[in-house]
Formats: structure tokens, C-alpha cells, sequence
């Protein structure tokens, strides 16, 4: 299942927008619309069948409609690394807010930042399968 | 954590002791060390290497104050071509992505560790001994901005374990209250701040802060003395020409006085903040402030930040939303006349107190 990248992100709550920094991407992010509610149920553990009932049920909304309005904006979630795979317990029906986001349904906005990825300095030369260590320089650390 | 990786772990904590370690037998030869507060922090900096010891004084000298080593965490700086012994090139494993960047960061989150390539300087800092490391290979190679914000990382790393934070922005300040003003490179940050310098304000810095989030209320810290303009600005404040620090700098590099040296009097050690505030050039025909989102502000505020104080991002995210959260939040649309803008803050810094 998805879950929002905790170990990896910053999400703070605002009245009209989640504002997502990633550490490590160097990338920042604004959800607004109905990608409020979206990531608060996610945050929770709601799948995408049960995002897109929750959509329809909060705006109203043709169940098609919101199935679609789900799986575009997971893709966008996910495209950016906010979201992984991984395992969270779904929350109980009744915990999700449904008062959450817009009070009109307003299309799930996710805008990216990266005007300031380049802060990131990362070596590229080392970007190799984690396990293999660092390849290049393999001599034990020492002092002298 | 595999067991790869546990064991790859371990030479990140030998590394960091054996660092220690050799800081602390090079800092018995050392002169005493000099004590520094910047607000809640309290640090006692040892330096080996006169060349090392005036480039990390210079934008911090404000700051000296009266040894308590009780709460004082213990910095020794080392100079490798002053010590004879250079700091070695990063040889660690690489089993987190983190790594990739030359971090590290124990599980525990006690031990931190950076590298930087470019000047092979490392920086390490063990919580539980309160004690931290910046070795260099020279301070020759550290490049000139470094001069403007020295021993940055540490100091952000200190203040995760208290209830303040370093902030990449500045304060414009008068008659000890102040705003925080912020805003990527280009925003009007540092020419707002310059500006209000000359309309009599003052500044508790224009690109580094320290804010302490704790009662009665977000107060600002001055962490270095350095004003950074670029030509444009510099070419609207001709009478700071004579007064860089680095007048041969390379073309690309702002220009940087040091406010201890030329105007000490508009330093200010500390303020109560009133408010966060995002700056933006407008053709407005007068300056004014208008709320704004805490979300837009902290848009502003928290990527560059976080971006260029790496580690510890969880606290500090939450830090800088809180202090978005406590204080109202406001655009200043700056107009085309910095002093106008400068000004009009300062006006409203007045009817506010």
C-alpha cells in the first residue's frame, strides 16, 4: 500500500494548504483543493478505494469522478517520492475528518517547487546500489 | 538496521570517537578557549591556528561573553596545516542515502557527522559529551563566504536539543522589537535590511538567526555581525564600498562588511519578534504590509533553511512551523526605493511596540 514518505518529509497543516518539504530531494511542495483532505486521509492510512469513497462521500462528487481525481493525484504524490510503499493500519471509518479541506470540492492541486534543489549537494558518482558500500575509496578510515 | 549495515555503523562511531579523541589531545596544547553566547546556546571555542582562529572570529566577535562552562558546549576548531595533520578524505561506507551528501546522523540521533569535500572539512558533534569538532585542511581553502557565517552547521546541531533554531533570514529591529524578514536570494531581504540600517534601524542580522521559540514569546538572536550585498545593492550604498571585508573577491561572491566594525551601534544582540515577513519587489508606488497565509510564509522561510542546515530537518521543520503558527505573518511589498520600504517598516515597528 502507499503511505506518506514520513522518515523523509516535513507536512504541515495550514487553513487553505499542507505545505510538504522532502530533505532530501530538496524539493518543496503545496497541496491545496481537495489534495487537503486527500493527504490527511492518507496520513491515516486510507487506501485508494477508500480515498476515493471518502472523496465522493465529503464533495458529493460522481464516484468516477472522484476515482479518477484519486488516482491523478496519487500518481503526482508518488512521482515526487511523497508517498512509498509500505504498511499502516487503516484507520477506523469514523476517523476520518470529513470536514476536512475546501467546503466546496475544489480539483486536488499538487505544486512543486525546485528552485532550490541545487542547496542539495549530492554526489553523483556514488549513486550505486546501497549495499555495495562506496565502491571507489574502499580503504578503511584512518587518522594519518 | 541490517547487520551490514550495523557493522558499517560502527566505523562511522569509530571514526567520530577517534575525531574526538584527537581534538581533545591537540586542544591541551591550545590557548584557553573563548566563550560565546548566542542566546540560549552557550559555546566555548578552541582554535588551532591563528589564520583558522581570525576567520571563525570575525562575524562572531559580538558575541564573546563571560565564561559558564556549566552550559557550555565545547567547540574545538582545528587547522590540519596548523596541527600537521590533515583530515582525511571521506572513505565511509555508504549504506544510507544520507550519505550520498556526506551526513550521518547515529541512530540515536547523539552523533552527527559531515563532510565537506570541496575544503575536505569535517564537522562532528557527540550530544551526550557536548562537544563538537570542525578539522579543516586549511583554513586557506576555506572559501571567503565561510567567513560569514562561521561554525554554522554546529550550531544548528546544538540548538536541535533546545527549544530555539536557526533560521535563514534576517531581522530588521527598532527600539527592540523586530521582524523576521524572509525570502530566497533576490527577494529584497538584504537590501531591505542594508536600507534600514541607514533610516536608523537596526538588525540582529541579514542571512543567519537564531530564534528562540521559548516564553514569553519568538525572540531573535544575533549569530553574526555580516551584512552580504550584492553589486546592485552595493552600487546603492556606495559609502559601505570602503568598509568589504573582501574586497578581492571572485566575481560571482557578494560583498560582506562586518557591522561590529563599521556600525556597531545598528547591531542589535537581540530581539522580540512581532512578526515573520515575506518580502516582494512590486511596482508599487508606496511600500505596505498585508497578511499573508502562515503556509505562503512558511514556503519562504522553511525550504531554504532546511536546504542549507542539513541534518536534524524533523525538529527544525517543526520549529519553523511553529514559529509561523505563533507570530501573524505578513508580505511587505517593497517598492522600488529601498529606503521608502525601510522606512515604512520602521514606522510600523514603531506603532507596534
Amino acid at each position: 500500500m502507499l503511505i506518506t514518505n514520513n522518515a523523509h518529509i516535513s507536512a504541515e497543516t495550514f487553513e487553505t494548504e499542507i505545505v510538504v518539504i522532502h530533505f532530501l530531494h530538496g524539493t518543496y511542495f503545496s497541496l491545496r483543493g481537495a489534495a487537503l483532505p486527500l493527504w490527511q486521509w492518507l496520513q491515516l492510512g486510507a487506501e485508494e478505494p477508500t480515498l476515493a469513497e471518502l472523496l465522493a462521500i465529503r464533495y458529493d462528487l460522481d464516484p468516477e469522478r472522484s476515482r479518477t481525481e484519486v488516482a491523478s493525484t496519487l500518481g503526482r504524490l508518488r512521482q515526487y517520492d511523497l508517498l512509498v510503499e509500505g504498511d499502516q493500519p487503516a484507520a477506523s471509518w469514523g476517523s476520518y475528518a470529513m470536514d476536512a479541506g475546501p467546503a466546496v470540492f475544489e480539483a486536488p492541486v499538487v505544486e512543486a517547487f525546485e528552485d532550490l534543489q541545487e542547496l542539495i549537494a549530492i554526489d553523483p558518482v556514488h549513486e550505486v546500489d546501497p549495499m555495495q558500500g562506496w565502491p571507489h575509496r574502499p580503504a578503511p578510515v584512518t587518522l594519518d | 538496521m541490517t547487520q551490514s549495515h550495523a557493522a558499517m555503523a560502527v566505523r562511522y562511531d569509530a571514526f567520530i570517537r577517534d575525531t574526538l579523541g584527537f581534538a581533545l589531545e591537540r586542544a591541551v596544547t591550545l590557548p584557553a578557549a573563548v566563550p560565546y553566547r548566542f542566546g540560549p546556546l552557550r559555546v566555548d571555542l578552541q582554535v588551532e591556528g591563528d589564520r583558522l582562529a581570525r576567520r571563525l572570529n570575525m562575524a562572531i566577535r559580538h558575541a564573546i561573553s563571560v565564561a559558564d562552562q556549566v552550559d557550555s558546549t565545547r567547540v574545538i576548531a582545528l587547522d590540519g596545516s596548523a596541527c600537521g595533520r590533515k583530515p582525511p578524505e571521506w572513505g565511509l561506507p555508504t549504506y544510507e542515502r544520507r550519505h550520498l551528501e556526506r551526513l550521518h546522523v547515529s541512530p540515536d540521533g547523539n552523533r552527527l557527522l559531515h563532510h565537506n569535500p570541496d575544503t575536505t572539512n569535517w564537522t562532528v558533534f557527540d550530544r551526550e559529551r557536548n562537544l563538537a569538532v570542525t578539522w579543516t585542511a586549511s583554513a586557506d581553502l576555506l572559501p571567503d563566504w565561510e567567513d560569514s557565517f562561521p561554525l554554522r552547521t554546529i550550531l544548528h546541531w546544538l540548538s536541535s536539543g533546545h527549544d530555539c533554531c536557526l533560521a535563514h533570514a534576517a531581522v530588521v529591529e527598532r527600539d527592540g522589537s523586530a521582524v523576521l524578514l524572509t525570502g530566497r536570494g533576490g527577494s529584497g531581504k538584504s537590501t531591505t535590511t542594508v536600507a534600514a540600517l541607514f533610516e536608523g534601524l537596526r538588525t540582529c542580522g541579514d542571512d543567519f538567526v537564531m530564534v528562540d521559540l521559548a516564553e514569553p514569546g519568538p525572540t531573535a538572536y544575533c549569530l553574526y555581525d555580516t551584512i552580504k550585498l550584492d553589486e546592485s545593492t552595493l552600487a546603492r550604498f556606495e559609502k559601505l564600498r570602503p568598509c568589504v571585508a573582501n574586497p578581492e573577491r571572485a566575481d560571482d561572491q557578494k560583498a560582506r562588511v562586518h557591522l561590529t566594525d563599521i556600525m556597531p551601534d545598528r547591531l542589535a544582540s537581540s530581539a522580540a519578534l512581532l512578526g515573520v515577513v515575506q518580502p516582494v519587489i512590486t511596482d508599487d508606488a508606496r511600500p505596505s504590509l498585508q497578511p499573508v497565509s502562515p503556509g505562503v510564509v512558511l514556503r519562504a522561510l522553511a525550504p531554504t533553511t532546511l536546504f542549507l542546515l542539513r541534518g536534524e530537518e524533523t525538529v527544525l521543520a517543526d520549529k519553523l512551523a511553529r514559529l509561523v503558527r505563533d507570530l501573524p505573518t505578513w508580505q511587505l511589498r517593497l517598492t522600488r526605493d529601498p529606503r521608502a520600504s525601510a522606512a515604512y517598516l520602521g514606522e510600523w515597528l514603531g506603532h507596534r511596540r
